[in-house]
């Protein structure tokens, strides 16, 4: 019943949109855009600024201690979670200039941020902002503050005479601060006061080589979502567990495997994609499929969300420590299957229902 | 003989379909793709001075296009594995001739014309035989008449281009087994063994061979810069994580010289090189899985610029500039910061490459 009246309601508001002359489209762009899009991107910028803060603070003390580094490092995992927001995106900001490889190097499979980011420490010059920036992305971003936090660094971090820890400071200082840049560029290159990236995606027109219809910007969102998915399900599942063949698993592809927060990423995941496709409790990808008769299509995408939403959310400790154990393997092969249904919807059953193509040589293989 | 030829070809020109003599345009078309639309229809297209000059009906999707100016055609070869190869007027959008491939074999999508444009090399799938690679031998001036074959010295050869000032053709030898029962599927990428292959057109003799860097880097799309340097793009089949160069260039050393950059750089064309195009010392390729373009000078990295579903390339003398194609019928330019809309046609989508009369 109460999804009737739900129904009803986004049944009422198209009708009415339409009268005032915005097409649906335009009203599913704007509200992913204002409802979404912005708000995680902005949540990014908060938690970097406050992980950026607190390194400050944390490397001011004269005793840092256990306690002082275990706070430091909740902030860290607020920063990683508002990126894990946004990590799907395929469009817009985040995909110029290697900024998503500025906040994170994964996979690591030869390690190499635990060599880069010691060589960048123990080098004569200092460690400043500008040095950082100049250096590999490996040593810039939320992967290398994950290692001075979680992995032999913390030791020298938190040791009660300071002076060992300062050169690792100095690099967790100006690794924090850069990602605060980095979250500065992405949300005031979306943000209408800035860079309006917002206005880009969200009107279109044939002089817009990104955007030259309406079609083209949903596409991106629907790329996004398959993106995001496809990511969670190959890079964050099959391939570190082995789930697809008979190898061994190796936990030490899984992302932030250092502090074993690989399950609340894939959490965060889905809880941001399925914020992009309802835009945020406005008019989404849900609404626009309801308007070309694909309600039935929405309920299940929505769903099949819930459902993998659920069971990540029931995978006691970590990836890291528990994927061998009864329950978790069953919750993983259950997560597995669920985001392959919703693969199969949004690649196959959204486009064909929208009359939208998501690529064309792009799925050519010659 | 030239007379004699163009008569024949007229002829055949007449027998093909007609097309609309109100299409002949006042400004023929430069550009020439295949594509397709929204409702899974094929075309074989020239575009011009702002717009679609003509667009002609095509069993299937097509690959590449070449010109040939000593006939005044545009001969497009079928996508893998299709079986045709149609030559059109280049001025009218005319269908001149339209051939299938011999018994046992199919089109990869590629050709190659010879200096004199008389002969044209096709990369063919000797399928009745196991799969291996031929190129195949047709006569422009016979109604692509099939003169022979030769190996290509691999299986699944892709482009092919002959070296300036030689008779020597230099063919990217994809590695990767397909067989027309089985569709596209791959059947070896475990044992794959791509190459870069310079045969002599004379003598049909391997003059060459070079392997890239990994056996799953399979090289499908190549061209040659006027001083005879080819340069080869790479499609890796191996596991996703892992990174490796997907342009390499070669002349003359003992091994292919992967170009330079960083491993991110190489991780945003998703494994993908889709086009090679080369002009005045630079290297442009086209990801359409990366969704980007990316200009090299020397081996190193120039510029990379983001386009969605990028795939066609050309350098277009009179406007100076490369221009692509993309699954969105747009046609961009790679101006010196930034790309260029040089145009759009928005109900078709451009397939994989594209040529572009001087």
């Amino acid at each position: 019943m109460k999804t009737l009246h739900k129904h009803i309601l986004v049944i009422a508001c198209i009708g009415a949109l339409t009268a005032c002359g915005r097409s649906v489209e335009q009203q599913v762009l704007s509200d992913t855009g204002q409802n979404a899009i912005l708000p995680l991107h902005e949540t990014f910028l908060a938690e970097s600024l406050s992980l950026s803060q607190a390194t400050t603070e944390y490397c001011g003390l004269t005793e840092r201690g256990e306690q002082a580094l275990a706070a430091l490092r909740g902030r860290w995992v607020g920063a990683m979670n508002a990126w894990e927001g946004i990590q799907s995106f395929q469009f817009g900001p985040v995909t110029e200039d290697n900024q998503a490889w500025k906040v994170q190097f994964w996979p690591d499979r030869k390690n190499l941020i635990s060599r880069k980011t010691e060589q960048f420490v123990q080098r004569n010059s200092a460690i400043t902002l500008g040095a950082l920036q100049n250096a590999s992305v490996v040593v810039q971003g939320l992967s290398a503050i994950e290692y001075l936090l979680y992995d032999t660094p913390a030791a020298a971090l938190s040791a009660t005479d300071v002076k060992g820890g300062d050169r690792y400071c100095q690099h967790l200082q100006a690794a924090a601060q850069n990602l605060h840049h980095v979250a500065d560029f992405l949300y005031s290159s979306w943000h209408p006061d800035s860079g309006n990236y917002l206005r880009t995606w969200a009107k279109p027109n044939p002089d817009n080589l990104d955007y030259p219809d309406e079609q083209a910007s949903i596409a991106a969102l629907i790329e996004t979502l398959v993106y995001g998915l496809e990511r969670i399900k190959r890079d964050k599942l099959e391939r570190p567990l082995a789930l697809l063949n008979q190898g061994q698993a190796n936990t030490y592809l899984l992302e932030w495997w250092r502090s074993k927060q690989s399950r609340e990423a894939i959490l965060i995941n889905l809880h941001s994609l399925q914020l992009l496709f309802n835009a945020g409790g406005g008019e989404g990808l849900a609404a626009l499929l309801e308007h070309h008769n694909g309600q039935a299509l929405a309920d299940n995408i929505n769903t099949l969300f819930d459902r993998a939403v659920g069971v990540t959310a029931s995978i006691e400790g970590s990836l890291f420590d528990n994927h061998g154990d009864g329950d978790t393997q069953l919750a993983i092969i259950q997560l597995h299957g669920l985001l392959g249904e919703l693969l199969g919807a949004l690649k196959r059953e959204v486009p064909a229902k929208l009359n939208i193509s998501l690529g064309f040589n792009a799925n050519d293989g010659d | 003989m030239r007379r004699r030829e163009l008569l024949k070809l007229g002829s055949v020109a007449m027998l093909a379909s007609t097309f609309p003599a109100a299409l002949q345009a006042a400004n023929p078309a430069r550009y020439f793709s295949a594509a397709s639309n929204n409702n899974g229809k094929h075309f074989l297209c020239g575009w011009g001075d702002g717009r679609l000059q003509f667009q002609v009906p095509c069993p299937s999707r097509g690959h590449d296009v070449l010109i040939n100016t000593r006939y005044h055609s545009a001969i497009f070869i079928a996508r893998r594995p299709g079986n045709w190869l149609i030559a059109i007027d280049t001025n009218t959008g005319e269908k001149l001739v339209q051939i299938s491939s011999e018994h046992g074999r199919h089109f990869y999508g590629h050709a190659a014309l010879s200096h004199d444009e008389r002969l044209l090399y096709a990369s063919e799938n000797n399928y009745a035989e196991g799969g291996s690679g031929v190129i195949g031998i047709y006569d422009c001036a016979d109604s692509f008449k099939r003169l022979g074959e030769f190996s290509s010295g691999g299986i699944g050869p892709h482009q092919l281009v002959m070296l300036p000032g030689s008779q020597t053709l230099v063919i990217a030898n994809g590695g990767i087994l397909t067989l027309p029962d089985s569709q596209r599927d791959k059947l070896n990428i475990d044992t794959m063994q791509p190459s870069l292959t310079y045969i002599d057109t004379e003598s049909a003799k391997i003059l060459g061979q070079w392997q890239p860097p990994h056996h799953q880097l399979s090289l499908r799309h190549l061209d040659v810069s006027d001083d005879g340097t080819v340069a080869v793009g790479a499609q890796f089949e191996g596991p996703s994580s892992q990174t490796h160069p997907l342009l390499f260039s070669h002349k003359g050393e003992q091994r292919l010289r992967p170009f330079l950059a960083e491993d991110s750089d190489w991780r945003a064309h998703r494994h993908y090189i889709a086009s090679v195009a080369c002009a005045h010392g630079q290297v442009l390729a086209t990801s359409p899985r990366g969704n980007c373009i990316s200009l090299w000078q020397q081996g190193k990295l120039q510029q990379r610029e983001r386009l969605h579903d990028v795939a066609g390339a050309a350098y277009d003398g009179r406007r100076q500039q490369f221009i692509t194609s993309n699954g969105r019928g747009q046609l961009v330019g790679l101006g010196t910061d930034k790309l260029e809309l040089a145009g759009r046609e928005p109900q078709l989508r451009w397939d994989n490459h594209m040529s572009i009369a001087k």
